[in-house]
């Protein structure tokens, strides 16, 4: 029988459009600064509607060793940058890398979007498979980081590939947890990635979902929960977390960052993009009873948010079920933009700062809330001070695939 | 059909090299071993066999491929298959990238 074990975060690394740690991704958006940029290569240029992302802009891909880049896209090269600044934030060592009770979890919602357009192009223009190489499914298949990680770190434990949309960070996170939680692991790779691609912001520029009235001011398109909030920012990034078991920790000394302490994940069961209030209050409900807290031990929820009418008015009544009006409340995609595969995890980062300089993030663009969405405690205008000691965390993905994490600080 | 002249040929199949796996040309000596010295693995040989269908229009067969040692065993392959299949064309015909695919963006 396995006992529960506790789990913390003990590294951390981070390739996003707004810094490479959680220290400067919490700076980055206290000081109230943006992500999202015009890009009209990746929208224009395809007919879309939306003329903005959140790109990474300082990423070389061309300084990593052919041996990697023959099998990554961009999205596993971002996951491979991350995790290596994890390791090194972690100070973990060759051993405990190449352990076999050392895992990786790893999620995004597609393989490299880049790689599979070059894939179907070369197709379709020789009506054969002349443009395919030995390395090109390696680029392309939905696991493409998790197992391009594996590979290029060593990593010889279990490996998960939560590749669940919006959700797969967050799910990696969690997933990572409970299988260290439950004794079959002591230390994990988590998080999740995505590389921006002109058919990932088509797929919600289709559906009418794409931030379209701001397009000439990029860093006010993105209004989460704000009444005249006009739908999402796509971007791109790579997070990575190390997820440990405490004894492990204990015994080579490592610096704990935060304790994962609670998680669940479940399904809508309905439609495929509309999501369920109830079945996200249900998951947050869980995610608190697993941590053995109530909601009034959380010092702030951080939503998941994305600035799409539908979904934040569904976020904002679960939130309100569970509590009401004396929880603070902040989104971070007003800033980051949505990180789809890596937001998840990149808003984790977010929470390590917060958590450590107990000030609670405002939502970016948000000045009027929706008042057809439930009321809630919003963060407006600029961050909060305030003791943060527990944090509840939502990512919600397509399929309604819902999932909620509890992190909380460590005591000193 | 003008074929191209055995210097040709030799000049392209080193060519692949460094187009397929970025080998700096001063390592390309014929005595050069492709997996302890020119650091090619199972997966690079794949697609050394892929391009040579792809640029020399020549399929050996695999016995004779799994021979191979040396840089000199490929161009010596190459050569000899090259000869008997004389419908090579246009050499100037570039492999699919072994590196990722470049951003759609510029």
């Amino acid at each position: 029988m396995s006992s529960r074990r506790r789990v913390f975060v003990t590294g951390q690394g981070f390739v996003s459009p707004a810094g490479a740690s959680y220290g400067a991704i919490e700076s980055f958006l206290a000081e109230g600064r943006s992500c999202v940029r015009r890009v009209d290569p990746l929208t224009a240029a395809y007919g879309l509607h939306t003329r903005l992302a959140s790109p990474v802009e300082d990423f070389d891909d061309a300084s990593f060793p052919r041996q990697w880049r023959r099998s990554m896209s961009r999205i596993s090269l971002m996951a491979a940058e991350a995790t290596r600044r994890a390791i090194a934030d972690a100070r973990l060592s060759e051993d405990v890398v190449r352990h076999h009770r050392t895992g990786v979890s790893y999620g995004s919602t597609m393989g490299g979007t880049s790689a599979i357009e070059k894939c179907f192009r070369s197709m379709t223009s020789s009506n054969g498979l002349d443009g395919f190489l030995s390395t090109t499914f390696l680029q392309i298949m939905s696991h493409t980081c998790a197992a391009n990680l594996a590979i290029a770190m060593g990593i010889r434990g279990r490996l998960l590939a939560s590749c669940t949309a919006c959700a797969s960070s967050l799910q990696a996170v969690g997933l990572g947890y409970e299988t260290i939680k439950h004794g079959l692991a002591d230390v994990f790779f988590c998080g999740g990635a995505e590389e921006l691609h002109p058919m990932m912001i088509g797929v919600f520029d289709t559906m009418k979902a794409t931030s379209t009235a701001n397009n000439d001011s990029p860093a006010r398109a993105s209004k989460p929960f704000d009444v005249q909030r006009d739908g999402l920012v796509v971007g791109e990034g790579a997070g990575t977390l190390v997820l440990e078991d405490a004894e492990s920790a204990q015994r080579r000394g490592a610096t704990l960052l935060a304790e994962v302490v609670g998680f669940s994940t479940g399904s809508d069961g309905g439609h495929m993009t509309n999501p369920s209030a109830e079945a996200m209050e249900r998951v947050m409900r869980e995610a608190l009873a697993d941590a053995g807290l109530s909601p009034e031990d959380v010092s702030f929820v951080n939503a998941h948010a994305t600035a799409t009418p539908v979904g934040d008015l569904a976020e904002s009544r679960a939130i309100h079920a569970l509590f009401g009006t004396k929880t603070p409340v902040n989104s971070l995609k007003g800033a980051l933009g949505h990180l789809m595969g890596a937001c998840g995890v990149v808003e984790l980062g977010a929470c390590l700062g917060m958590l450590e300089r107990n000030r609670i993030l405002h939502t970016l663009n948000l000045e009027t809330p929706d008042p057809e969405s439930a009321p809630l405690d919003h963060v407006m205008g600029a961050p909060r001070g305030a003791p943060v000691e527990v944090v509840l965390k939502n990512s919600f993905g397509f399929g309604g695939v819902n999932a909620s994490l509890v992190l909380k600080k460590v005591a000193k | 059909m003008n074929n191209p002249s055995k210097d040709e040929i030799l000049s392209r199949v080193n060519g692949l090299f460094v187009e397929l796996f970025e080998t700096p040309p001063e390592k390309l000596v014929p005595e050069a071993l492709l997996f302890q010295d020119l650091s090619l693995d199972s997966l690079d040989a794949i697609d050394l066999v892929v391009s040579f269908e792809r640029v020399f229009k020549i399929r050996p067969p695999h016995a004779e491929i799994r021979a191979i040692r040396t840089l000199q065993d490929v161009h010596e392959l190459v050569l000899r298959y090259c000869n008997e299949e004389s419908t090579m064309g246009d050499l100037s015909v570039v492999p699919a990238e072994a590196t990722p695919a470049s951003r759609v963006a510029n």
